[in-house]
């Protein structure tokens, strides 16, 4: 069952209710109450295509998001994020509620998600091959996976490379792209059929607005793939856009320095940043036109390079 | 005192029994994962070399000189060197890759 069969009223209730709206986001299943007025609405445009799971089922991540106290309901109204019934952020504006969601979701997978290897990056797939796209906020890796997944490729991830040790393979967590400032109107110019929620000014990235991943990414969030190109991406206004090859010793610091949690897991850490890079091609790849960067990377992709 | 008959310049270093390594290397750069304190670290291909070779036996400082300057063409055994070799050394002993010892 998708949300898209639930009707507002229907999530509304489901959110409300003491088992929670059950959503399977990939590997991931989350478990989330609240009691806002506006969140059902929101989740049912951007959730749409997203599978619920039963209320019986196992879910990762226990997530409530209500109202903080009677008085802050009325006076510069406030929320509050729990999980597990604890409060790790401070409450935040009611009118950032779905940004603060996603921010407080992706919080707890890099916490907690020590099964995997996280990288900060987002993971992209054609031709039953992945690509990598590590990078910090303000590198463009956002809007360059907004593009490539409405140009035919697969999203596995905007914000996390979920790699499992050993076998080395990427485990979908396709969720919604955040794109700030620019992006937002670089996108909509670029792929106008993309399906995007309201914008949220004055949040402390700016102006965000989340992009609702192809159908086709959620539907195969099951299917996991094998690294193949690891790119890091910059953009910067006026570049030629260019692929340059990245020596692997490099390669191997930029991408240990992009993980959520390489020092953690130990060996491991070690072990499955050198298995991907093993298997990989390396680039550094400085971009400013998007249709140039999406002829480049679709030729790297199809054997041209 | 002359440099050459400073105590540091006569220690021996050893590779830090405590240690174990993993080694990536790439052209003549190597990336070098200490299991031991689980950090990992850069080394360029004279660090990489001098950690190889503590790894099967020890040196003093003008041993390891000798050593780079029989390998490598370029690498000659003057004060620039010296200093290079002991600031190579004390890096290595700052990560705990290697340690001091007297026979």
């Amino acid at each position: 069952m998708k949300v898209a069969e639930l009707t507002t009223s229907e999530i509304r209730s489901h959110l409300q209710s003491d088992f929670g709206l059950n959503l399977r986001l990939g590997t991931f299943t989350v478990r989330l109450h609240s009691n806002l007025p506006d969140l059902p609405r929101l989740l049912g445009h951007l959730y749409a295509e997203y599978p619920l799971t039963p209320e019986t089922d196992y879910a990762d991540f226990h997530i409530r998001i209500n109202w903080e106290g009677i008085v802050r309901r009325f006076f510069r109204p406030q929320v509050q994020f729990w999980i597990d019934e604890e409060t790790p952020f401070s409450p935040f504006p009611a009118d950032t509620a779905l940004p603060f969601l996603e921010w407080g979701l992706n919080w707890c997978v890099a916490m907690r998600a020590h099964q995997y290897l996280m990288l900060h990056s987002a993971v992209l797939e054609k031709n039953n091959k992945a690509l990598l796209l590590p990078a910090w906020p303000g590198s463009g890796k956002s809007t360059l996976c907004a593009a490539l997944c409405h140009r035919g490729w697969r999203l596995l991830s905007d914000e996390f490379a979920l790699v499992r040790p050993i076998s080395f393979a990427l485990v979908p967590f396709p969720r919604l792209i955040p794109l700030k400032n620019e992006s937002i109107a670089i996108i909509r110019a670029f792929a106008p059929e993309a399906i995007m929620g309201p914008e949220y000014p004055k949040t402390r990235k700016g102006t965000v607005c989340h992009v609702r991943p192809p159908v086709d990414s959620i539907e195969r969030a099951e299917q996991t793939v094998q690294a193949r190109w690891i790119i890091f991406p910059k953009f910067q206004t006026g570049a030629e856009t260019g692929l340059q090859p990245l020596a692997k010793t490099r390669a191997f610091l930029k991408l240990a320095d992009n993980s959520f949690n390489y020092e953690q897991i130990g060996l491991r850490g070690f072990e499955t940043v050198a298995g991907l890079i093993d298997s990989c091609d390396c680039y550094l790849f400085q971009y400013s036109d998007l249709e140039q960067a999406m002829a480049q990377l679709n030729a790297l992709a199809d054997g041209l390079i | 005192m002359c440099f050459y008959q400073s105590p540091s310049f006569l220690y021996r270093w050893r590779f830090n029994r405590e240690c174990r390594v993993l080694w990536r290397c790439s052209d003549d750069e190597c990336i070098v994962y200490n299991a031991s304190s689980s950090q990992t670290h850069y080394l360029n291909e004279l660090g990489a070399e001098a950690l190889r070779q503590l790894e099967h036996r020890s040196f003093n400082v003008r041993e390891l000189i000798e050593h780079f300057s029989t390998q490598y063409e370029v690498f000659s055994s003057d004060a620039e060197a010296l200093r290079y070799v002991r600031k190579l050394l004390s890096d290595l002993d700052d990560l705990g890759l290697i340690e001091p010892y007297s026979e």
